[in-house]
């Protein structure tokens, strides 16, 4: 069982559901344009979370580094494309949870600079995009953030979208797109001082702001903040009669998300004194980050 | 409503299903979409994980041994808790993990002979 085939299985589960909720949108008076945001949305938190590889991701690269990127060469251009797969997150683990930090700590802020402007939600999305790339490239190939090389990457949108998969019946203003990206290069270059000089931004930026820093702070940082709120109500109720394991376990299942975990259907379950046998069948399994999918799994354990 | 309209809940606590969910909560957040309406997309969420496993994902079998930590049955549903866990998938590729937590609800739905 190969990560490839549980890229293209979530591909099509993605496209199956959006394209089933497409008559269910209508009728509750919602357009295009936000269903296609969601699928966005969607994407880019599985590619982000890095436990799949789409499929979309991996054929961009060598089609694309050929024609659309013509001004970078196609070294380049394959590290970038790669930078939003898995597979480089072996060869630069410490870049990669930065940039993603940085990535999800300015998307918010670049679609709300882009609703400011009255750009489309779908322009917004894209710019969010061409900002992940545009993280992702500053921390793996160090390039300077006023190099040419980077602007010409990131004015070109049509390679933005691509990396996303197709979305060809969008008109993206390049002029827009450019803009947006030139503020963000220019947070980047010089810290958050420099949003002194941007226009002004609405009150609700900073609450959004701090909320994507809750979300896009390390997983460690969330489980030792848990664990200290944790604590303190576990003074405020528990007992000092509590069981420790009780504990251990309660704790366990506040850091679910991060655990493994198998979510599947059991067709036998069998106890011979102590060694349980068990036969399971259409599992989604999230083991060390990755995702796996399986038909039928055995599984023998002793208790 | 037949028994066979009614998928499992339980895939949306994969990395899809939250990666779902969080995007409908933000779109639900800036007031895009109501949410009924997001409700109505996990369902249809539900049933194409379901159908997917159940139809794509062929042949994939994987097998694995561990230390029974914790067990439980509780409407329906088998929860355990398995330490020092040694995957064998497809093609020799072993994975171990120092804890999983296994959720299994029942391949015959309620309702199903």
């Amino acid at each position: 069982m190969s990560n490839n085939i549980v890229g293209n299985a979530y591909r099509d589960i993605i496209e199956d559901v959006i394209n089933s909720s497409r008559i269910d949108c209508e009728d509750s008076g919602v357009d295009e344009t936000t269903l296609r945001e969601l699928q966005l949305l969607w994407q880019e938190r599985l590619t982000i979370s890095g436990v799949v590889t789409f499929p979309s991701d991996q054929s961009a690269a060598e089609p694309e580094s050929g024609t659309r990127e013509a001004k970078v060469s196609c070294e380049t251009s394959t590290s970038l494309r790669y930078a939003g797969s898995i597979t480089l997150t072996s060869a630069a683990p410490q870049i990669v949870p930065r940039s993603t930090m940085a990535a999800m700590r300015s998307a918010p802020h670049i679609q709300e600079l882009a609703s400011g402007e009255r750009v489309p939600a779908e322009i917004a999305g894209y710019s969010v995009n061409g900002v992940i790339k545009d993280v992702r490239l500053d921390g793996m190939t160090g390039l300077d953030s006023s190099n040419s090389t980077g602007s010409l990457i990131f004015g070109d949108v049509s390679c933005i979208t691509q990396a996303d998969g197709g979305s060809q019946e969008l008109e993206v203003s390049r002029e827009v797109v450019d803009r947006l990206l030139e503020g963000h290069i220019l947070r980047q270059k010089f810290g958050r001082s420099e949003h002194a000089t941007q226009q002004p931004v609405p009150q609700l930026v900073p609450g959004k702001r701090e909320k994507a820093n809750l979300r896009a702070s390390d997983s460690s940082d969330n489980d030792s903040n848990n664990d200290s709120d944790d604590n303190e109500d576990s003074d405020a109720i528990n007992s000092d009669l509590d069981d420790p394991e009780d504990e251990i376990h309660s704790q366990g299942d506040e850091n679910e998300g991060s655990d493994a975990m198998m979510l599947c259907l059991y067709d036998r379950v069998t106890r011979v004194k102590n060694i349980w046998k068990c036969d399971f069948r259409d599992g989604a399994v999230h083991v060390n980050g990755i995702d796996y999918l399986f038909e039928t799994a055995k599984g023998e354990f002793e208790w | 409503m037949s028994a066979s309209n009614v998928y499992y809940e339980l895939y949306r606590r994969s990395s899809i299903g939250v990666a779902l969910i969080d995007s409908l909560d933000e779109l639900i957040k800036d007031s895009k979409i109501q949410p009924q309406l997001a409700m109505k997309i996990l369902s249809t969420f539900d049933r194409s994980i379901s159908e997917a496993l159940t139809d794509k994902v062929k042949s994939t079998r994987l097998s694995f041994k561990g230390h029974l930590d914790t067990y439980r049955f509780c409407d329906d549903v088998w929860t355990f808790i398995i330490l020092d866990v040694h995957f064998k998938m497809e093609g020799n590729e072993a994975i171990v993990a120092d804890k999983i937590k296994i959720v299994a609800n029942n391949v015959k739905k309620p309702g199903e002979p």
